[in-house]
């Protein structure tokens, strides 16, 4: 992927005087000395789009008569990555890991309880709401679920259209946008007028899509975007988000639970474990090289279309731990199988062990015995199985 | 062959530049019953407000010699001098169609009033109390409970004797009972889609509070908000019979469809008809304005094919 910022710049030419320039240089963002294992080598000139430090998203819990908060469920607790510009970052991890939270506040959907998010070198979370209002033209987030994400009562021009009207586009600017993204995923601009109980599921999350593209934004979070689709249509949808991300030089927050989609959009893939990021690197490196036990343990469990082939799964033991009352230590030691004392004395560093491959980008994990999970071949093994790669 | 022009008919329609409130009506019409409702009320409505041309007696004077041979005789005419009392009279002499005419100046203004204002006040307060949710919500929910917690009877007796009987005690006092329940329902309905994915979508693009509020929550509403309101618009005529019956309302001699009902109570066995007039003009504005309601929330739903 192109990490042009330039490029990103000229190509939206409506964009106002006021809006959010990125920062010539994400290393040199007055933040830098806080993110310490945030991921880079230290002083790089990488351009980041985003750099999320530290990030805390935690939900009260209240109970008895007075309502009074008796606990806390800590969704996102302490997570540090950074989005490159132009790159797909795949976000996996199980139901209830935090992944979609992540999503939601590194957007300002929530507010974080803690932590800095950020975008284009500004601090979302200082941001008041006029300044907010102008960044969300810069980000925009597509859902997984097609049905609840259009307003059932609005035609699916206006829904399209909605953003424009917010930040004051013209009548003529609006009808001739919403006509070309239309268009562009793939439905006839005269659909504009129909209601969206009239598209089926994958056209409907087109229509997501090309409500997200309307303003021309620089980077997307793509929530799960092909979860609740048809397997012939997850395809197709993600070929459009491929296609588009070459046209407008996107960059995205890809999240997801399937590990084949994730490994086929995905530049880099970080894992989340409870709220935590267990490991981060470059999706060839993770898929090769795992060495965070729990992805080793996600990777075992990706299934191979073939019913002859047998092969050792590492099989977890019970469930995830409550996100009330987390874990001590590295939150995994409960199902580990490589669990020490230390594991649930000391919480792991999320430290750079180094890739295999000298070029790729730095590989993070969360793990003390990092250095010694080296897995003989478990990506290989996975890949001769299947003969080719593991893409869809 | 008949589904096929059925198809064009509609892609013809549909490929038409429509207005909104033009496919609104075609769809509304294609309720037969709404549309006769709309009929009705609009003729009982139009009959009312000119009860002043038409009516033959003044509706508060007892008629000349009539007594007992007129009432509840319907067609009776005064030998005397010749005066027709189409309905009769009721048992003091007064003429009763002239009544109801006046009568459903004040039903159905009240009916119709009340039913907005609660409609109004209870949607802004239910929006609200859902929306914003924590704080905001429980003040404004203890202030309903409260309100649904007051005894309507004492209540209305203390509210009077301060106001002061009349019209607009009874809309005063019927609004400000009627709201709570409003507020309840549309506050439930805000809940349940404040979380949906449109609305996160929405905020996502930059929209306001309001914009959210208005644009996206309210109209997915509707329909809860207009089956409590066609409900309430019976509630409230009928209410107001009873509020009048205790005399803080419409009193003697004064008509409104409720006190004409309420009068004739001692004399009903003799005179059953005379019952029946204002019971059946009741009737027939709830049924109607039902119709009304269901057709006008069929109306908006873009989900229903009609």
């Amino acid at each position: 992927m192109a990490t042009n910022a330039n490029n990103v710049n000229e190509l939206d030419n409506r964009e106002p005087a006021d809006a959010i320039k990125p920062s010539e240089n994400g290393a040199n963002t007055p933040v830098q000395h806080i993110t310490g294992v945030g991921g880079g080598v230290t002083g790089d000139s990488t351009d980041y789009i985003m750099r999320v430090q530290n990030l805390k998203k935690y939900f009260p819990v209240r109970g008895g008569v007075l309502q009074r908060v008796v606990g806390q469920v800590k969704a996102v607790d302490g997570v540090n990555f950074d989005v490159r510009r132009g790159e797909t970052l795949g976000l996996v991890g199980e139901s209830g890991c935090g992944k979609t939270t992540v999503g939601r506040t590194v957007l300002r959907l929530l507010n974080p309880t803690g932590g800095n998010v950020l975008f284009e070198g500004r601090d979302l979370t200082t941001l008041n709401a006029g300044e907010m209002k102008k960044t969300r033209r810069n980000m925009q987030i597509i859902f997984q679920d097609p049905y609840s994400s259009l307003d059932p009562r609005v035609p699916i021009g206006q829904s399209v259209g909605e953003g424009l009207l917010i930040h004051g586009f013209s009548r003529e600017e609006r009808e001739q946008t919403v006509r070309d993204m239309l268009k562009r995923v793939g439905l006839h601009p005269e659909h504009a007028r129909r209601y969206p109980h009239e598209f089926s599921g994958g056209q409907r999350q087109r229509i997501g899509i090309a409500r997200a593209l309307t303003m021309h934004p620089s980077f997307i979070v793509a929530d799960e975007p092909v979860s609740a689709l048809d397997v012939s249509i997850q395809s197709q949808v993600l070929n459009i988000l491929k296609d588009l991300q070459q046209e407008f030089k996107l960059t995205y927050l890809f999240i997801a639970h399937n590990l084949s989609v994730v490994e086929h959009i995905s530049d880099r893939v970080g894992v989340m474990y409870l709220g935590k990021m267990a490991e981060l690197a470059d999706r060839d490196e993770l898929f090769n090289n795992p060495r965070h036990p729990y992805t080793q343990a996600l990777l075992s469990a990706i299934p191979i279309p073939d019913p002859r082939i047998r092969r050792d799964r590492i099989i977890l033991k019970g469930d995830v731990p409550s996100p009330l009352n987390p874990p001590s230590g590295c939150r995994f030691h409960t199902r580990c199988w490589l669990a020490q004392q230390i594991c649930s004395d000391q919480e792991p560093e999320w430290r750079d062990i180094g890739s295999e491959n000298a070029t790729a980008h730095p590989h993070l994990v969360a793990c003390h015995f990092a250095e010694q999970t080296k897995v003989k071949g478990l990506a290989n093994e996975i890949k001769e199985q299947l003969g080719t790669d593991t893409k869809v | 062959m008949a589904v096929a022009t059925t198809l064009d008919r509609e892609q013809i329609a549909s490929a038409k530049e429509e207005s909104q409130r033009s496919v609104i009506w075609r769809r509304f019409r294609k309720h037969k019953l709404a549309v006769v409702g709309l009929g009705i009320i609009g003729t009982l409505t139009l009959l009312s407000l000119t009860a002043q041309l038409w009516t033959p007696y003044d509706p508060t004077v007892p008629g000349f010699n009539s007594g007992v041979q007129a009432f509840a005789n319907p067609g009776y005419s005064n030998p005397s001098n010749g005066d027709i009392y189409i309905m009769g009279t009721d048992n003091i002499g007064r003429d009763v169609l002239s009544r109801l005419a006046y009568g459903g100046q004040i039903s159905l203004s009240v009916g119709l009033l009340c039913t907005l204002l609660v409609a109004i006040i209870g949607t802004i307060v239910g929006a609200i109390s859902g929306f914003f949710g924590g704080f905001v919500d429980t003040v404004l929910m203890r202030i309903v409970d409260l309100v649904l917690s007051l005894p309507f009877l004492p209540m209305l007796l203390a509210l009077s004797i301060v106001l002061g009987p009349g019209y607009w005690t009874i809309v005063i006092i019927l609004t400000a009972f009627g709201w709570p329940g409003t507020s309840r329902l549309v506050r439930g309905s805000v809940l349940s889609l404040r979380n949906l994915d449109f609305v996160e979508a929405t905020r996502a693009l930059g929209a306001s509070n309001t914009r959210i509020i208005t644009r996206h929550l309210l109209p997915n509403s509707l329909a809860p908000i207009i089956v409590d309101a066609t409900l309430n618009v019976g509630g409230f005529i009928v209410a107001e019979s009873s509020v009048s019956f205790l005399g803080f309302g419409i009193s003697e001699p004064a008509s409104s469809w409720g006190n004409i009902l309420a009068g004739l109570e001692d004399v009903a066995r003799q005179a059953p008809l005379q019952l029946i007039w204002p019971g059946l003009l009741i009737f027939l504005t709830v049924l109607s304005i039902n119709f009304i309601g269901d057709a006008l929330r069929d109306a908006l739903d873009p989900r229903l094919k009609l």
